[in-house]
């Protein structure tokens, strides 16, 4: 074993070799704490440097164990889930896109077909009252067509209520980051409040029917229906 | 017959509506929500058709609710939805509603659905 005195000794060295690298580093125009250099100094030409510096060490290393802890806070306020969110977001954006122009194609084609039929019926004075009862049944049906081509705003305002309480969280979750690191005065207010439009509530992701053709996604619901119903009477 | 339509959003109902009365039922009651809904459903109720995402009280919560009141034990529920996941139909299911269908629907689609559980009830009755 070597005696304490060679071992103090090999350390005061070793202290003193990167006091020095620290004073090059500061000297090189590093930006580095000067007091800690000159603390750093004191503290070995005291007679308990050693216990001192362990103590600073010791707090050196909460401090920095503070600051990974924020950190790893700031990283879980911002995790994957926030990004992905924000990719969900995007994909229910498109499908309102996608949603309201089908619909609008909808509503334009059932509405000229309508058109056609007011002019057919107008110019057809010698139409057999058959003819015009089938007619009449016809644009009776476009129109209803066009009112239930209506239906899109239901899809459209339930998919943007989900995005706007997303939105809000987002919100909420950055100004949990903004308190860690920003000045108390720097926040990101909550969205001002609309008179006579409800607050944002709470709203959960859900899967919505986009099925291409209504009639074959209806045909699965009523099978998953009757399989179901089915167990639960047995 | 007396129908109770429950949906947070006007446009629909009004389609809904609309559709019931081009079927011939012009007896409606409407609400904007299960907690409205629940204020409104009374014996005279003869059937529901409720949306499921809706404020202060969700179809299927207000579907537990009827189901659980001695007078809607047996009123037929129909759900209409945006929500075609398997576990929501399977939630609706155990929540007591007795038929589903998917927004958006057809006024025929709905007319299909109201005449098998009004048959279907019937012949339990």
């Amino acid at each position: 074993m070597r005696p304490a005195e060679e071992l103090l000794y090999d350390s005061e060295a070793s202290f003193r070799l990167v006091d020095h690298a620290i004073q090059e580093l500061s000297a090189s125009g590093a930006e580095l704490d000067r007091e800690a250099t000159g603390f750093l100094a004191h503290v070995m030409a005291q007679p308990g440097g050693f216990a001192e510096l362990s103590r600073t060490l010791l707090r050196a290393y909460a401090e920095t164990a503070g600051i990974v802890g924020r950190f790893r806070e700031t990283a879980g306020m911002l995790d994957s889930s926030g990004i992905d969110k924000l990719h969900q977001m995007h994909g229910h954006l498109r499908e309102v896109s996608s949603a309201t122009e089908l619909a609008t194609h909808g509503i334009l084609d059932g509405l000229t077909r309508a058109v056609s039929l007011v002019e057919q019926l107008d110019a057809g004075e010698t139409m057999s009252k058959e003819d015009r009862h089938r007619m009449i049944g016809s644009l009776r049906e476009e129109l209803g067509g066009v009112v239930n081509q209506l239906q899109f705003q239901d899809i459209t305002a339930q998919q943007l209520r989900h995005i706007e309480s997303q939105l809000v969280d987002m919100n909420r979750r950055i100004n949990q980051v903004v308190k860690i690191f920003a000045p108390p005065a720097v926040t990101f207010a909550p969205p001002e409040p609309v008179p006579g439009v409800p607050a944002i509530q709470p709203a959960p992701a859900y899967e919505m029917n986009l099925h291409p053709d209504p009639e074959a996604g209806q045909a699965v619901a009523d099978e998953i229906f009757a399989i179901k119903a089915a167990r639960k009477t047995a | 017959m007396k129908f109770l339509v429950v949906d947070d959003s006007l446009t629909m109902r009004r389609i809904i509506i609309n559709a019931l009365q081009r079927i011939g039922y012009n007896d409606v009651v409407e609400a904007s929500d299960g907690k409205e809904a629940l204020e409104r459903f009374d014996g005279s109720i003869g059937f529901v058709i409720t949306d499921w995402n809706m404020p202060a009280m969700s179809g299927v919560e207000f579907a537990r609710a009827v189901r659980a009141n001695s007078v809607g034990a047996s009123v037929p529920i129909l759900m209409v939805t945006t929500r075609g996941a398997r576990e929501d139909i399977v939630a609706a299911v155990e929540a007591g509603v007795n038929n589903y269908i998917l927004k958006p629907f057809t006024p025929s689609v709905l007319k299909e659905k109201i005449d098998r559980l009004l048959a279907s009830m019937g012949a339990a009755a």
